[in-house]
């Protein structure tokens, strides 16, 4: 008898796979149809990378969460140093991975033909880093409930976490650089 | 310290990442002369990038899981524990690629786009979602096994290095598909 069950995880995962699809082709499609919003190209720019790195750096503490509870070493009371060292690790991932990538567009995006001088390098940091951080504490937040409660109705974290911080990456990301764009100004 | 290592295994493949959608935002401008002669193409994009994300990379993260309890190793990693995992993958990406195919419809019905059709759609999501399910199935074994070799957390990498090389195999396989059942059609 094996741990894991191919039928099992297909019928975990099925339903809340479904639901993802379907949130992430709406959503997709109702901020598609609003893009004037964000109609500077430098701006449209910055969503693939906020909302990539934002659901990559949640997967991670996603995955070594689950990793964590399955092990034992993490356990549902939300205490211990384990714990408390993923969660500041995570942050500090998304700190340097924005600033790192604020740079990188700030180089790359001329190069492509899209002009950066509309926003300028500190605005642009600014922005980058800003939303950047709001959206990996809020997946930190999103990544701990999930886990957290998926395991404790003896459910498989690894099926729950990561599909929903990665969807909810996409669909918040937009939103965050969306309000720092409105709190900055261009 | 396990802080700094958690740093140093993802921090490079992340920043990676990011810098491959930089470069995949401005590749996607490009390509508005293919997406015009295939309408409807679009809606089916980004369901089929986010069931494949969500597939591999929680196969990639139960692995993980699976090889922090001791149930797959170096040199036990073809066992049956795996194959459950690979099976439940691929079942998965079968069936919610057809859904995909159906909601692209869908999608573009309610928001008046010309669509494919439900059965272009579906034949496209199902195919492209098969060829590039097999490839990414592999390449989460292969990113297992290069993790475990250079001594690599499997949690700490398979996330980022599935996002990344994901969206381009999904992207590439999509188009190739679309070309080919357009030649054929």
């Amino acid at each position: 008898m094996t741990v894991y069950n191919a039928k099992k995880i297909v019928m975990e995962s099925a339903p809340l796979l479904i639901f993802l699809l379907a949130l992430e082709v709406l959503v997709g499609q109702l901020l598609n149809s609003r893009e004037s919003l964000v109609s500077i190209p430098v701006i449209l720019a910055l969503i693939p990378v906020i909302n990539g790195v934002g659901g990559n750096i949640g997967s991670v503490l996603g995955a070594r969460l689950a990793s964590g509870l399955h092990t034992g070493y993490i356990d549902t009371n939300l205490r211990g140093q384990v714990l408390t060292k993923n969660v500041t690790g995570t942050l500090i991932l998304g700190l340097i991975a924005f600033s790192v990538l604020a740079v990188a567009i700030y180089a790359i995006l001329p190069l492509l033909g899209i002009g950066v001088d509309v926003i300028g390098f500190g605005k642009l940091m600014i922005i980058m880093v800003g939303s950047g951080l709001l959206l990996t504490i809020t997946l930190i937040v999103l990544s701990l409930v999930t886990a957290i409660y998926s395991f404790k109705r003896g459910l498989d974290p690894d099926n729950y976490v990561i599909p929903i911080v990665t969807t909810s990456g996409d669909v918040l990301g937009i939103s965050s650089l969306l309000l720092l764009v409105y709190l900055i100004g261009i | 310290m396990e802080l700094k290592t958690l740093i140093n295994q993802s921090l490079p493949l992340i920043i990676l990442c990011g810098v491959g959608g930089i470069l995949a935002g401005s590749v996607f401008g490009n390509m508005t002369e293919f997406l015009q002669a295939m309408p409807g193409l679009i809606v089916l994009i980004p369901a089929l990038m986010n069931l494949k994300g969500n597939i591999d990379i929680t196969l990639g993260s139960r692995l993980g899981s699976a090889a922090h309890m001791g149930l797959i190793s170096i040199d036990d990693i073809w066992n049956q524990e795996t194959k459950e995992n690979i099976t439940a993958a691929f079942i998965l990406t079968i069936f919610l690629a057809l859904i995909a195919g159906i909601f692209a419809h869908i999608t573009c019905v309610i928001f008046n786009l010309p669509s494919l059709g439900p059965l272009m759609f579906i034949l496209i999501a199902v195919i492209t979602a098969t060829v590039a399910g097999i490839i990414l199935i592999f390449t989460t074994i292969l990113i297992i096994i290069l993790a475990f070799k250079r001594g690599y957390d499997p949690d700490n990498i398979t996330a980022p290095a599935l996002a990344t090389v994901g969206d381009l195999i999904t992207l590439g396989t999509l188009f190739l598909i679309t070309f080919i059942i357009q030649g054929v059609l």
